[in-house]
């Protein structure tokens, strides 16, 4: 049998957390390839829809990176508006049965190369706890 | 000349399909003049024995959920006798209020009835004495069965729906047949057609959350800019605004407005940019999360009548990777 690995999508924003990512890359840290990184325009352009559709196809975490609140936002406000969709749905998911820590937003700037690196293990290793996301009729909150 | 044959099934039903058709009166008795009524439980006194023996029936309509493999059977049944097939209602199309069950699942359902303290003894055992159709997981959409032709959305349908459901019954009578999908009533959102208007429709600010309980209610201001959660902005305009017209804010009872079919996941992302949007920078994340918190129960605000048909379910009952 294979071993199980947890697959992580995470979208991040081109500005803050994407520019991170590619930090990471040219400064060679490495972080773990379970990780799918998606560069998108701003974290506030992450639909709620965006995130289930992730997890329904195959994503065992979701992970969300934007700029820093109150002011680094690119787009003024997209980070908060990211903030209260993340925030909402975990509460819709953890009524539904589903544990809210699949889901992760973090803030992280053009320069935090290292913090990326080190959301990216911490949450590879909740998630890695958390096992597998079948059918959650049973998973504990 | 030979009359159409008319026939109406029950599935999950409460009772408020029915009410509402039978609501129209004269011009419903007008109508039904011109067919031959073949099966109605609340009208005529037929079995289901004798619907499996009818060949054909031109408009066969189906009210109330699917909850069981008996309503599975008989949407099938009448599926495959009906020329046109109506899906009468929320619940048929997308699972309604039984479709909350679908949170539970069928064991947790059975188990909720049988030991809540108004059962008695013998109704505990009763599942062991009759052989009782078999309850589904989660009460499920018609469409996930059938094909209907027509689509009558509604908790119950409006007058309005149901006067265009009128209007197709009384063209087939002519000869008229309808084409294709038929979506009745008002296909856009709510909002387009509420007539409590925002101060500014260009931008639109929730600055609280509360309960109608809660505040004094300015009766021609829009319900989200007085902080009442209102599902307006996702749900089709079928009925005839009788919650708004009455001081209470849309449930989302018709179900998703066109080209939206999570409704649930479209408000919340909707709420997101509404809720608190001139506040965002003193309260930060501690603050927003201080007020989203009164915000209990969302599952039951945002798919109330839908939570069967969404995407969300999905992702519960984990049908999404064939494990
Ligand atoms: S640009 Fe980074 S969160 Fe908006």
């Amino acid at each position: 049998m294979v071993e199980w690995k947890p697959r992580i999508v995470a979208f991040l924003c081109r500005w803050c957390a994407g520019s991170a990512a590619e930090l990471a890359g040219i400064s060679r840290l490495s972080y773990p390839a379970e990780i799918i990184p998606i560069i998108l325009p701003c974290s506030g352009r992450v639909s709620p829809r965006l995130i289930i559709e992730a997890f329904l196809n195959g994503a065992d975490g979701v992970l969300i990176g934007g700029c820093h609140t109150p002011n680094d936002c690119h787009y003024i406000s997209g980070n908060f508006k990211a903030f209260k969709r993340v925030y909402l749905l975990k509460k819709l998911l953890s009524q539904l049965g589903m544990n809210p820590m699949r889901l992760r937003i973090e803030w992280i700037s053009a320069t935090e190369a290292q913090k990326l690196v080190r959301v990216v293990e911490e949450f590879l290793n909740e998630v890695e706890n958390l096992g597998p996301l079948g059918g959650i009729f049973h998973e504990k909150a | 000349m030979k009359r159409p044959k008319l026939a109406i099934v029950y599935g999950a039903i409460c009772g408020g399909c029915d009410v509402a058709l039978v609501n129209l009166g004269e011009k419903l008795t007008t109508i039904l003049e011109k067919y031959d009524i073949v099966y109605w439980p609340a009208v005529v006194d037929f079995r289901r024995d004798e619907l499996k023996r009818i060949s054909e029936v031109d408009i066969g309509i189906y009210m109330g959920a699917l909850v069981s493999s008996e309503d599975i059977e008989l949407a099938k049944l009448l599926r495959s006798r009906s020329k046109i097939l109506v899906a009468y209602g929320t619940c048929t199309i997308y699972g309604g209020i039984p479709g909350l069950s679908a949170l539970l699942g069928a064991k947790r359902v059975l188990e909720e009835v049988r030991f809540t303290l108004t059962t008695s003894l013998e109704e505990v055992e009763l599942p062991k004495l009759a052989k009782l159709p078999e309850l589904l997981e989660s009460a499920t959409s018609i469409l996930k069965v059938v094909e209907p032709n027509i689509f009558a959305p509604g908790c119950p349908p409006s007058d309005s729906v149901n006067e265009a459901l009128l209007e197709v019954l009384s063209d087939y009578a002519r000869g008229i047949k309808p084409k294709g999908r038929i979506f009745l009533g008002e296909p856009t959102p709510l909002c387009n057609k509420c007539t409590r208007k925002p101060t500014d429709t260009s931008k639109i600010s929730m600055s609280k959350i509360r309960r109608l309980h809660e505040l004094k209610l300015i009766e021609d201001k829009c319900f989200l800019e007085q902080g009442v959660l209102c599902m307006g902005p996702v749900t089709r305009a079928a009925c005839d605004l009788p919650c708004i017209k009455n001081n209470l804010p849309c449930v989302g009872c018709n179900g998703p407005a066109l080209d939206i079919d999570d409704m649930g996941l479209e408000m919340l992302s909707a709420l997101s940019s509404l809720l608190l949007v001139e506040e965002e920078r003193e309260l930060l994340e501690e603050g927003l999360v201080k007020e989203m918190d009164r915000l209990v129960d969302l599952i039951g605000i945002l798919y109330r009548y839908t939570l069967p048909s969404s995407l969300l379910i999905k992702l519960k009952l984990g049908d999404h990777r064939g494990e």
